[in-house]
């Protein structure tokens, strides 16, 4: 985590290509390695490159352990690959951001802003604030990017059967389908590029899993939102119009560790 | 800055939310503040006022010269000029300035044994009140006034009486009166007079003088005389010790309350040093008490400080949090404290009133005092906030993408 390699100027270049090659990217990321440590076992996970086009779903699949999460972290932005080639962000009306750089940079004002700016997250548990009202949960994203658009929110609850009632509730008093909408509202309030979704319909029965998913396959690109969803359930996601990402983990060739590779 | 307000927001609306949680830290904060509040308010009521009231009574300051002497103008002009002398007038053999006053009226009563005092501008005794100056002219104390039955412009007659040559001759003076002293000054029955008129009365009764007309006296003469005594006054209470010291040169007896002042001031570094220790370790216990309570509240929402860090807020904003908690919490704190402490005072100071063990404010707490609570309250909770803030900004925001 601490070592961060490999950003050659070749790599910035190849990139740079990209954004003119193919102007509906979301993101471009090359030649990473994403290693932890955790009770004296070493975990890596490497990829080639991975393009993500805009608007166009992804399901990050593989069992439990596999490197899924692992994946999500460094496309989070809160985990420093140990290398990394290339990382290419693409707002859809600003300049390219080199996140490559600002990551060997260290420049973490940076990354916890384009975290603020351009994504979005849904955690597996919801990670709704306990303090705050159903409302004031999804407005925060929002707010917190000088971004209110009621009308849009208005929007956005009726869309994902959150009803104004519902929404002066905290979350203790809401089942989990409803925490994981609220969550999924709060991730879109403020219409972030990319949304990323760690299990989200790990806690939920098969229905209301269900019901969850077409909501974040159909919601997000209706706003402009690129979904890429960490999952252990592939046949959620089996649908058209997804593509899947094999993450798939084998023992290494060094006792105690395990690699992972990510199948484009 | 929309940022940090909407933090202090979500500060305000994570303490409302855990409302008993919040009542505790209040609490807690109460528990250690009022009675810190107390001890500095009795320390700085029962303490001060005492000190105040002896410095304020003159009778603590004045040094009283025992028996007869033979004082010599260089006496008196060595503590004129000390600069712990507030006040000093010479005076005659005490037998020679006792007289019967009597109220100058038809049937008016007589007293008798009254006690002349010289006087002069600037006895502390007679402080705010006018001062003898012609040789008619005399105050008295209260108790003399009212059993004299006179009061400020009415006339009275000094009876002065002598035996001479085995004749009983009395002779009066009539004198106005011009000032009434208070009885908390002095309790016994004294007649302030100028000292020309006291020394005409001591010649009067040595047979020097064949009357009372001091007039006949002139300032030469009296500032030349030797005295038997003196009236003379320090002006602190610090100055009382080296103005005896100056005073009992030359073997001339003097008394002071210099003991019962050495013991308050003995009391008062006694119980400054306690309330120190005490408001020390209070303080110490107070800001160990905040800290914890903040590390545990900074625990406690981890994975909030979590999302908040994933969902976009700097390390400095996420700061903001259990810094402002804390202060809310410290504020609310101090200011139930300060109206605690302020009823309890009245209480208090009330109690000791009615039951007569104290005129003055036992408990006293002065806006100085309450700025310095808020102060050190402000800086303690908010250093507190800092160490725990210190554990905020290490919080990994991966930490909330995790089901727990």
């Amino acid at each position: 985590m601490s070592e961060t390699q490999g950003i050659s100027d070749r790599s910035m270049s190849r990139a740079g290509d990209a954004t003119a090659d193919m102007p509906q990217l979301v993101l471009t990321i090359a030649g990473l390695t994403a290693c932890r440590s955790h009770g004296g076992a070493r975990f890596c996970l490497s990829m080639g490159r991975l393009d993500l086009a805009s608007l166009q779903p992804a399901a990050l699949v593989g069992p439990s352990g596999s490197g899924k999460s692992t994946l999500l972290d460094v496309l989070g932005l809160v985990m420093t690959p140990t290398r990394l080639a290339a990382f290419m962000f693409f707002p859809s009306s600003e300049q390219p951001v080199d996140l490559a750089k600002l990551i060997e940079k260290r420049h973490e004002a940076g990354l916890t802003d384009m975290r603020r700016r351009y994504l979005g997250y849904m955690p597996q548990t919801g990670g709704l604030l306990p303090f705050l009202s159903v409302g004031e949960n999804i407005r925060m994203s929002a707010r917190l990017n000088d971004r209110l658009d009621e009308a849009y929110l208005d929007q956005l609850a009726q869309l994902l059967d959150l009803p104004a009632a519902l929404m002066r509730r905290f979350p203790k008093d809401l089942s989990i389908g409803q925490r994981q909408r609220v969550s999924l509202a709060r991730a879109m309030a403020h219409r972030p590029r990319l949304l990323l979704a760690d299990e989200p319909t790990a806690s939920l029965d098969a229905v209301t899993a269900g019901a969850v998913t077409g909501l974040l396959l159909d919601l997000s690109p209706r706003f402009g939102i690129t979904p890429v969803i960490a999952t252990h359930d592939e046949r959620l996601f089996g649908r058209d119009g997804v593509r899947r990402l094999h993450v798939e983990a084998r023992a290494g060739a060094e006792p105690n560790t395990v690699d992972a590779k990510v199948q484009i | 800055m929309r940022r940090y307000l909407y933090i202090l927001r979500l500060a305000a609306r994570s303490l409302i939310f855990d409302l008993r949680l919040t009542l505790c830290h209040v609490f807690g904060l109460i528990a250690v503040l009022v009675p810190l509040m107390l001890v500095v308010g009795l320390k700085y009521g029962a303490i001060q006022g005492l000190t105040d009231k002896l410095n304020q009574d003159p009778r603590n300051l004045e040094i009283l010269i025992m028996g007869n002497h033979d004082l010599k103008p260089d006496w008196f002009a060595s503590l004129r000029q000390a600069p712990e002398t507030a006040f000093v007038v010479p005076a005659t053999r005490s037998l020679s300035t006792t007289v019967n006053l009597v109220a100058d009226r038809a049937g008016g009563a007589l007293l008798r044994g009254v006690q002349l005092y010289p006087t002069g501008e600037g006895d502390p005794l007679l402080a705010g009140l006018p001062v003898p100056k012609k040789d008619g002219e005399v105050a008295l104390t209260a108790s003399a006034a009212k059993a004299l039955g006179v009061a400020v412009g009415d006339g009275i007659k000094a009876l002065v009486p002598r035996r001479i040559n085995n004749a009983e001759e009395i002779v009066n003076r009539p004198l106005r009166v011009i000032a009434i002293a208070p009885e908390t000054i002095l309790s016994q029955d004294v007649a302030f007079v100028t000292l020309r008129f006291l020394v005409r009365t001591e010649d009067f009764r040595d047979g020097k003088a064949a009357d009372l007309q001091s007039e006949q006296i002139s300032a030469d003469e009296l500032a030349a005389r030797h005295y038997a005594s003196a009236r003379l006054f320090a002006r602190t209470l610090d100055d009382v010790a080296p103005l005896a010291a100056i005073a009992g040169q030359d073997d001339v007896a003097v008394q002071t309350k210099s003991h019962e002042i050495a013991t308050v001031k003995l009391l008062d570094r006694a119980l400054t040093s306690i309330a120190a220790v005490i408001v020390g370790l209070g303080a110490a216990g107070a800001a160990f008490s905040v800290a914890a309570s903040q590390w545990a509240n900074v625990e406690r929402q981890r994975k909030d400080i979590s999302m908040l860090r994933l969902l976009g807020l700097q390390r400095s904003e996420v700061l903001l949090l259990p810094v402002a908690e804390s202060l809310m919490v410290a504020m609310t704190g101090y200011g139930i404290s300060a109206l605690l402490i302020i009823g309890v005072s009245i209480m208090v100071n009330k109690l000791f009133s009615l039951t007569g063990m104290s005129d003055s404010p036992v408990c006293r707490l002065e806006i100085v005092h309450f700025v310095w609570f808020w102060a050190v309250t402000v800086a303690v909770a908010g250093l507190a906030a800092l160490v725990g803030g210190a554990h905020v900004v290490k919080i990994d925001p991966s930490e909330s993408l995790r089901a727990v």
